[in-house]
C-alpha cells in the first residue's frame, strides 16, 4: 500500500538510501541471526546478555596468551567498567598472568586545538581503562606498564604504527561497540578526516585527531560521564582515534550491541546496529567495515526487538 | 610512569562548548548548570506571573489542569481555546475517561496543536501517517470521548498543508486574540513547539520575533536526534525515520496565549537520564533569547512544572589528582 506521507531523510544524515534503511529497519530477530553474509568469518549472535559473552571471550584470550606464552595485542574501547572488572577479577581469581598483553585504548577526548585529554580528566577514556582494567589487576599479573598505550599529544600521529609494531602488522583483537552515527572508535562519517566516499582509501586511514559528528556529541551528552543530562556544551566535540586501517587489519574482532537505557526499552543503537550489520560496507557507516573482517558481534535480545511505533510510551 | 603522561597530567583539560550549539556562551551555561533545586525554588523571576513548580508527577498536573479548564468551560458554558502538545496518548486517554465519567461536555472546546510533521517539500503529514501528532490526539481523546460529549469536529484544528500559513490567525480568531492556554514542553535544542533556535524564525530583535506566525520549518539536528528515540519512532535512534521538517505555531501564538503550562518530565523509563535537565536550566537561568526559544515563556503568565528527577544536579565525572595514576 502506498504511504500517504513520504519524505527524504534530513540531508545531514550520512547514509540515506531509503530502500536499504527500510530493509534493515524491518529485519526480524531470526533474519538477523541467519542473514547470509558473504564473509563466513563474520558472525552475528543474538543473546540475552552480550556483556558476559564478551567478558568470557576476553578472559579466554588472556588465559590462552598466558598458557601458551604468546603475545596478545588488543585495541580496547572505554569505558567498559563492568566487563573489565569481571575479566580482571577473574584473572586475579584464577591467577591468569597478563604479562603478554599489549593494550591500546581505541580513542580519547581532545580539545579544538588537538590537545589530548590527560588521564586525570574525569571522563578520560584512557583513564577509565587504567582504573577499570589495569589497576584492577593484581600487581603480579599486570603487564609491564610500557605495554599499556593511551593516546597523548605526542603519540597520536604514530599510534597506528605503535599498534602495528606491537602486533607484527596489526592488533590481534579489536573490542568495540557502535555509535549512534555508525562510528567505531571515533571514526565518524561525513567528517574532514574520514569523510571520503572511497572505501579503499578509507580503509588505509590511520589514527587521527577529529572533530566528531554532532550526533556523536549528542550521544555522549547522555552518558554518565557528563551527568546523563543532555549537557551538550560540556561534552567534547573533538577526539583522537584509531583509524579504519587499525580496525580492518586486526586479526579478530569482538563487538557488542546492547547500549540501551536501563530496562532495555529505549536505545539509540537499535537502528544503527541493523544498518552496520546488514547494510552495505561504506564509509557512511564506518562500523560496517567489520563485515569485511573475522569477528563476532553479540547483539542483545533487546536490541533485536522489532522497531515498531509505541504510541503510549514516549521515552 | 611514561614521561609524556607526566607532562600532560599537569595540564587542566578544558574545552569550549561545541561551536554548532545555538547558544554557546560558556559562562552563562556554566552558571545555569550549577543551579540547584533550591535555587530554582527560591528564585525571583523577572515576571511575577511566571511560576516554577518542582513536582513528583508532572503528567498528573497536566491532566488535572486541562480537565479542570474543560470542566469550567462546561459549567460556565464558556469557550475554551487550547494549544496542545503531542504525543501525550496517556494524558488524552485519561482526559476522555474523566470527561466521560463526570459527563463533562466539551462542546465549547477549540483545539489547536503546537506542531505536526512535514516533508522536505512542505507537505504536512496527514492523520493517517502513523507518527502523526494529530492522530494521537484524535485516537486517544476525540475517539475515546463519548460522542455526545465531543466538540464539533470543526473545532479540532489539525495542521494541514493548506492551513499552515494562516494557522496563527485561526487561533486568534477562535480564541478572541489568542489561546486561553498553551501547553508546551521544551525540546533538547531549546525549542518550543518546532520553533527552533536556528533557521526560519531567527530575526534581528525580540519584538519582531514575537510577531512571527505559523509556518513550515526545518527540524534542528538535535530535535531529530531527540525524536528518533521517542516511541513514535520505535525508541530506536532511527534518524532517517524522522521527517526533516515540521509545521509549527509561531512565537506570536505563544505571546498571545493568556496562560501557559510548560511541562518538563522527559526522561528514560528509569528516570536516570534526561536530556531535558540541562536545557531546562538554561531556559530558566539564561537570557531570554531566540537561541533558546522556550525562554520566551518567562515573559508571560504561566507555570512551569518540572519533575524532580529532571531538576537533578548536573555533574560530570570529577577529575583525578595528578598523582592518582602511580604504578
Amino acid at each position: 500500500m502506498k504511504q500517504s506521507f513520504s519524505f527524504k531523510p534530513a540531508e545531514w544524515i550520512p547514509f540515506r538510501d531509503m530502500e536499504v534503511l527500510e530493509r534493515c529497519r524491518n529485519m526480524t530477530r531470526e533474519e538477523m541471526e541467519n542473514f547470509p553474509h558473504p564473509n563466513p568469518e563474520y558472525k552475528v549472535k543474538v543473546v540475552t546478555d552480550p556483556n558476559s559473552a564478551v567478558a568470557g571471550e576476553l578472559f579466554m584470550r588472556l588465559k590462552k596468551s598466558d598458557e601458551e606464552d604468546t603475545r596478545l595485542v588488543v585495541i580496547f574501547p572505554n569505558s567498559w567498567k563492568n566487563i573489565y572488572k569481571a575479566v580482571t577479577e577473574s584473572c586475579n581469581r584464577f591467577n591468569v598472568s597478563c604479562r603478554n598483553l599489549h593494550a591500546f585504548c581505541m580513542d580519547e577526548w581532545a580539545d579544538s586545538e588537538g590537545n589530548v585529554a590527560p588521564v586525570t580528566y574525569g571522563p578520560s577514556l584512557g583513564g577509565a581503562f587504567l582504573r577499570e582494567f589495569y589497576m584492577n589487576l593484581r600487581e603480579d599479573l599486570r603487564p609491564p606498564f610500557e605495554q599499556i598505550h593511551v593516546f597523548t599529544n605526542e603519540n597520536v600521529k604514530h599510534y597506528s604504527q605503535l599498534i602495528e609494531e606491537a602486533g607484527d602488522g596489526a592488533a590481534d583483537l579489536v573490542v568495540s561497540a557502535t555509535g549512534w552515527i555508525g562510528h567505531t572508535a571515533f571514526i565518524d562519517p561525513n567528517t574532514k578526516v574520514y569523510g571520503t566516499d572511497d572505501l579503499e582509501e578509507f580503509l588505509t586511514l590511520g589514527t587521527s585527531f577529529i572533530e566528531v559528528h554532532p550526533i556523536t556529541v549528542i550521544q555522549n551528552s547522555l552518558g554518565r560521564s557528563y551527568g546523563n543530562a543532555g549537557d551538550l556544551a560540556n561534552t567534547p566535540a573533538y577526539a583522537v582515534t584509531v583509524g579504519p586501517r587499525d580496525v580492518v587489519n586486526a586479526k579478530d574482532h569482538l563487538e557488542r550491541h546492547n547500549l540501551t537505557f536501563i530496562g532495555g526499552y529505549n536505545s539509540w543503537e537499535r537502528m544503527i546496529s541493523r544498518l552496520q550489520l546488514y547494510g552495505p560496507v561504506t564509509p557512511k557507516v564506518p562500523a560496517s567495515i567489520y563485515q569485511l573482517c573475522k569477528g563476532t558481534v553479540y547483539v542483545s535480545e533487546d536490541m533485536a526487538r522489532p522497531i515498531t511505533i509505541s504510541e503510549t510510551v514516549n521515552y | 610512569m611514561k614521561e609524556g603522561w607526566i607532562t600532560i597530567n599537569k595540564l587542566l583539560f578544558q574545552h569550549k562548548p561545541v561551536s554548532w550549539l545555538p547558544f554557546n556562551d560558556s559562562e552563562i551555561i556554566s552558571k545555569a548548570r550549577e543551579m540547584t533545586r533550591e535555587d530554582i525554588e527560591t528564585h525571583s523571576w523577572e515576571n511575577e506571573e511566571f511560576k516554577v513548580k518542582i513536582v513528583e508527577d508532572v503528567q498528573s498536573h497536566f491532566v488535572i489542569d486541562l480537565f479542570n479548564r474543560i470542566h469550567q468551560s462546561h459549567v460556565k458554558d464558556q469557550k475554551l481555546t487550547v494549544i496542545l502538545p503531542n504525543p501525550y496518548a496517556a494524558v488524552y486517554e485519561n482526559l476522555a475517561l474523566l470527561c466521560n465519567k463526570y459527563e463533562v461536555n466539551c462542546r465549547n472546546l477549540n483545539v489547536f496543536f503546537l506542531n505536526e510533521w512535514a516533508n522536505e517539500e512542505g507537505q504536512v503529514a496527514p492523520l493517517d501517517y502513523p507518527s502523526s501528532y494529530g492522530r494521537i490526539f484524535q485516537k486517544y481523546f476525540y475517539g475515546k470521548l463519548n460522542p455526545e460529549l465531543r466538540p464539533d469536529e470543526k473545532n479540532i484544528h489539525y495542521f494541514t498543508t493548506e492551513n499552515v500559513k494562516h494557522y496563527s490567525d485561526m487561533i486568534d480568531e477562535a480564541g478572541d486574540g489568542g489561546a486561553d492556554v498553551c501547553y508546551t514542553a521544551i525540546g533538547w535544542s531549546g525549542r518550543i513547539a518546532s520553533i527552533e533556535p536556528e533557521g526560519e524564525f531567527i530575526c534581528n530583535d525580540m519584538d519582531t520575533y514575537l510577531k512571527q506566525t505559523s509556518r513550515i520549518v526545518t527540524n534542528h539536528i538535535i530535535s531529530i536526534a531527540e525524536d528518533s528515540i521517542c516511541g513514535l519512532f520505535g525508541h530506536s535512534g532511527d534518524l532517517a525515520a524522522v521527517p526533516p521538517k515540521s509545521a509549527t505555531i509561531g512565537p506570536r501564538d505563544i505571546a498571545n496565549a493568556r496562560d501557559h503550562i510548560e511541562m518538563q518530565y522527559k526522561m528514560t523509563v528509569d528516570g536516570g537520564t534526561s536530556w531535558q535537565s540541562m536545557i531546562s536550566k538554561l531556559m530558566l537561568f539564561g537570557p531570554i533569547t531566540m537561541s533558546v526559544p522556550a525562554s520566551i515563556l518567562r515573559m508571560f503568565k504561566g507555570t512551569c512544572f518540572i519533575d524532580e528527577r529532571v531538576v537533578k544536579d548536573i555533574k560530570r565525572v570529577p577529575d583525578y589528582p595528578d598523582d592518582f595514576y602511580k604504578f
